[in-house]
């Protein structure tokens, strides 16, 4: 992947997780509160209510943004362990802090999003990674593109691709493609969304070692009882 | 707690991660395993729920050690709550979950119906969870088996109580927890933890109390070895602020 | 007939599972096999192009209302198409009165990128006078009855609406620059493709439902929307997640299955082109023999 991508977990104080992620130049701050009682007109009596707030980062949220939150929202509960959790609401809010392009930003905002509800310890059966692509009009596909290399590309996508099986989970189309390249964009997305799994992993033992577990420092007595 | 059992940390694990195969049960039952938390049992195969490190014990317990804020009620766990509400017969306990938890008012040592436990609204309750599933709204009790308070019930006044993360808590309530006991060396405190992540400090003042909680603030963000070499110059600089006040 | 139904009511799940089973659905359909499709194009007489689809029982009217407004200041030649996509409560009772909801929200979204995105419209043909008037297409998309595959049934209401669109010509007097419009003439809107989309639900990673109802949408995960171009060029395929308890990535599908939807659905293309010819062509021959 051409593109840098970097991310601080647990970057605000009072949420129960959060990640401030970048992705070339597209910034998002995403925090999760929860499972945490929410509108009693939202409860699920089988599962928890899963709420996305998505905030641009100048105006007020449009039409538009209620799109983006339906997309996130029915990503994140593909993946959410959400029968754990009933009559809980989980709150996830998203507040752009940078963007150039839409697909970008839907981008960032998932990735975002799993690395704040994993920083949340938020129970998932899995994980999720969106990956933005281009086909040129010259034939090229490019992972990850720039904004200028997307307004110029004969159709961007965004996929959005599960960690145990690289499933697709959801898709986002612009632009006309034939089979036979629309196939080659998802081969290559497919590979792509291996590399942000391998930033979540690298990202998590970073968290996880530098707290001086991993080397066993910590053997508590637990007293927990599974039976 | 019970006694102590040896715990090998494995590896770091993420959410989807796939720990072991387990088919079937096995008939011998030195080969049963055991699934604590963030880890779940489907079709056969057992995965991580949580990114965390992947920790198994002597009995083969495998369990998830992972970072997290927010509470989710576990049955006969220790936690430390808030009185919000009086109900009559219970009271509503804030321990940090999503529902609060209620306690009635005959869950106290030496409490009948004629001798009431009268708790005010904002009343600290150190208790055990009775009932705690994710269909119920989780219930305290401040007795045990055979009704002896061991430790438990309404916290006195004046003390001072504080939000930490649950690892935190956890490796907090570890009574040869080496930070504790240093921590102990240099101040002369109770404590009292709960595994809801909520801690209760008590002092003879408030500049020692305030100190005991700068100190076990460290460890949110680092090792216990790290917060052992600074932990001092934390208490010295709160005790010399507190001074100068 | 109680017993069976109050089995739905109490075990939805189940009961949806033991038809899934039998290789069918509640409403005897097989898996892949699609409701009969019909097309009427201008059924309102107010609006300027409209159009009523039948999807099974789904219904859905749209009419396109055209305006008259000042080009945006970015695109001073380019005239404006909103599609508008309402779910009231009459036509199901998931859908709640008051602001429009996320199905309503995402659709007419979905909409909107598919026209702006695919060149499919000429935007061109829509001004009047650049940088001063520009005809705006408000196109309300109203779904009567909701029986699933909202997508599909929009998606072909709204083409064949702007088929059926004829705009009358301005005409500017020039001295006062005032305008008047002369319904005698009109002229016809140039549609250079026309999406067609084919929609499945996902049961599980082996058993997708061709062209879902409302009963089958409510027991799969997600649902995915294949749009092909006339030349079975892939116009957009959009793929949502799903809202569903306990099942452990319920809608996700392998690439492989990706590349099923398309064939299936270039399959069907020539068969939904005709339905919508046919109709173009009835409405074309009633408009002749009226005057």
């Amino acid at each position: 992947m051409s593109i840098e991508q970097s991310v601080q977990l647990n970057f605000l104080s009072r949420a129960d997780g959060s990640a401030y992620y970048c992705l070339g130049n597209t910034s998002v701050v995403a925090s999760v509160t929860g499972p945490t009682s929410g509108r009693v007109s939202a409860r699920h009596h089988n599962k928890c209510n899963l709420e996305v707030q998505f905030c641009p980062c100048n105006g007020q949220p449009t039409i538009e943004e209620r799109d983006v939150e339906c997309i996130i929202g029915e990503c994140i509960e593909e993946i959410l362990a959400s029968h754990l959790h009933p009559r809980a609401t989980i709150l996830l809010n998203i507040q752009e802090l940078q963007s150039e392009h839409e697909h970008q930003l839907l981008t960032a905002s998932l990735n975002g999003a799993v690395m704040a509800l994993m920083d949340a310890g938020v129970q998932m059966q899995g994980l999720l990674a969106a990956v933005t692509c281009c086909y040129t009009h010259a034939g090229v596909v490019i992972v990850e593109p720039t904004a200028l290399e997307l307004q110029e590309s004969k159709s961007s996508l965004v996929f959005v691709l599960e960690s145990d099986t690289a499933n697709v989970v959801a898709c986002y189309q612009q632009g006309r493609l034939s089979v036979a390249e629309y196939t080659a964009v998802l081969n290559r997305a497919i590979e792509a969304a291996k590399e942000v799994f391998q930033f979540y992993r690298s990202e998590m033992l970073k968290r996880y070692s530098s707290h001086g577990c991993i080397d066993g420092q910590n053997e508590a007595d637990y007293d927990y009882d599974p039976l | 707690m019970g006694e102590s059992r040896h715990v090998s940390s494995m590896k770091v694990v993420l959410p989807g991660d796939l720990i072991m195969e387990l088919p079937v049960k096995p008939v011998d039952t030195s080969e049963n395993v055991f699934l604590g938390p963030g880890l779940r049992w489907k079709d056969g195969v057992v995965r991580a729920t949580r990114p965390g490190i992947l920790k198994k014990d002597s009995r083969n317990l495998y369990f998830i050690e992972s970072h997290q804020k927010r509470y989710i009620p576990q049955k006969r766990e220790f936690v430390v709550g808030t009185v919000i509400k009086n109900k009559g017969n219970s009271y509503l306990v804030d321990i940090g979950s999503h529902e609060p938890a209620t306690i009635s008012f005959l869950a106290f040592e030496n409490a009948s119906k004629k001798t009431r436990k009268d708790l005010r609204l904002g009343d600290l309750i150190y208790g055990q969870l009775l009932v705690a599933n994710k269909d119920m709204e989780p219930e305290l009790v401040c007795i045990d088996f055979y009704n002896r308070a061991v430790g438990m019930g309404t916290l006195p006044d004046g003390g001072l109580l504080f939000k930490v993360p649950l690892h935190v808590a956890r490796s907090l309530v570890n009574p040869s927890n080496p930070f504790l006991l240093e921590l102990g060396a240099r101040l002369s405190f109770s404590i009292v933890v709960g595994f809801n992540g909520r801690v209760w400090v008590k002092a003879k003042n408030m500049a020692d109390m305030t100190s005991v909680m700068h100190a076990v603030s460290l460890l949110e963000c680092m090792s216990t070895e790290e917060a052992l070499i600074k932990m001092h110059s934390v208490i010295d600089s709160v005790l010399s602020q507190c001074a100068v006040d | 007939m109680a017993p069976l139904n109050s089995w739905e009511v109490i075990e939805p799940a189940n009961y949806f599972k033991s038809f899934v089973d039998q290789s069918s659905r509640p409403d005897g359909r097989d898996w892949n096999t699609a409701r009969p499709i019909s097309v009427r194009v201008g059924s309102i007489g107010t609006a300027e192009g409209s159009a009523t689809v039948r999807l099974g029982n789904t219904t859905i009217v749209c009419g396109v209302k055209a305006e008259l407004c000042r080009p945006s200041l970015e695109h001073p030649t380019r005239g404006f198409v909103v599609p508008n996509v309402e779910l009231y409560p009459c036509c199901s009772s998931t859908f709640k009165a008051g602001p429009p909801g996320e199905k309503a929200i995402s659709t007419s979204q979905f909409l909107q990128r598919l026209l702006q995105n695919n060149e499919i419209i000429d935007y061109e043909q829509l001004c009047v006078v650049p940088n001063k008037w520009a005809w705006c297409l408000y196109c309300d998309i109203l779904c009567l009855d909701y029986d699933g595959n909202l997508i599909d049934s929009s998606l072909l209401s709204l083409v064949a609406a702007l088929l059926h669109l004829s705009l009358p010509t301005v005409n500017i007097d020039p001295d006062t620059e005032a305008l008047s419009l002369s319904q005698k003439h009109t002229q016809k809107l140039t549609i250079k493709e026309r999406p067609m989309s084919t929609t499945f639900a996902v049961y599980n990673s082996d058993i997708q439902l061709l062209d879902p109802s409302a009963a089958d949408e409510a027991e799969c995960g997600g649902e995915v929307s294949v749009v092909l171009m006339e030349s079975g060029d892939v116009c957009s395929i959009r793929k949502t997640g799903g809202r569903q308890v306990g099942v452990l990535l319920p809608s996700a599908v392998s690439s492989g299955k990706v590349q099923g939807f398309i064939s299936t659905a270039q399959s069907r293309l020539s068969g939904i082109h005709e339905t919508l010819k046919e109709a173009l062509e009835l409405h074309a021959s009633a408009n002749r023999k009226e005057p």
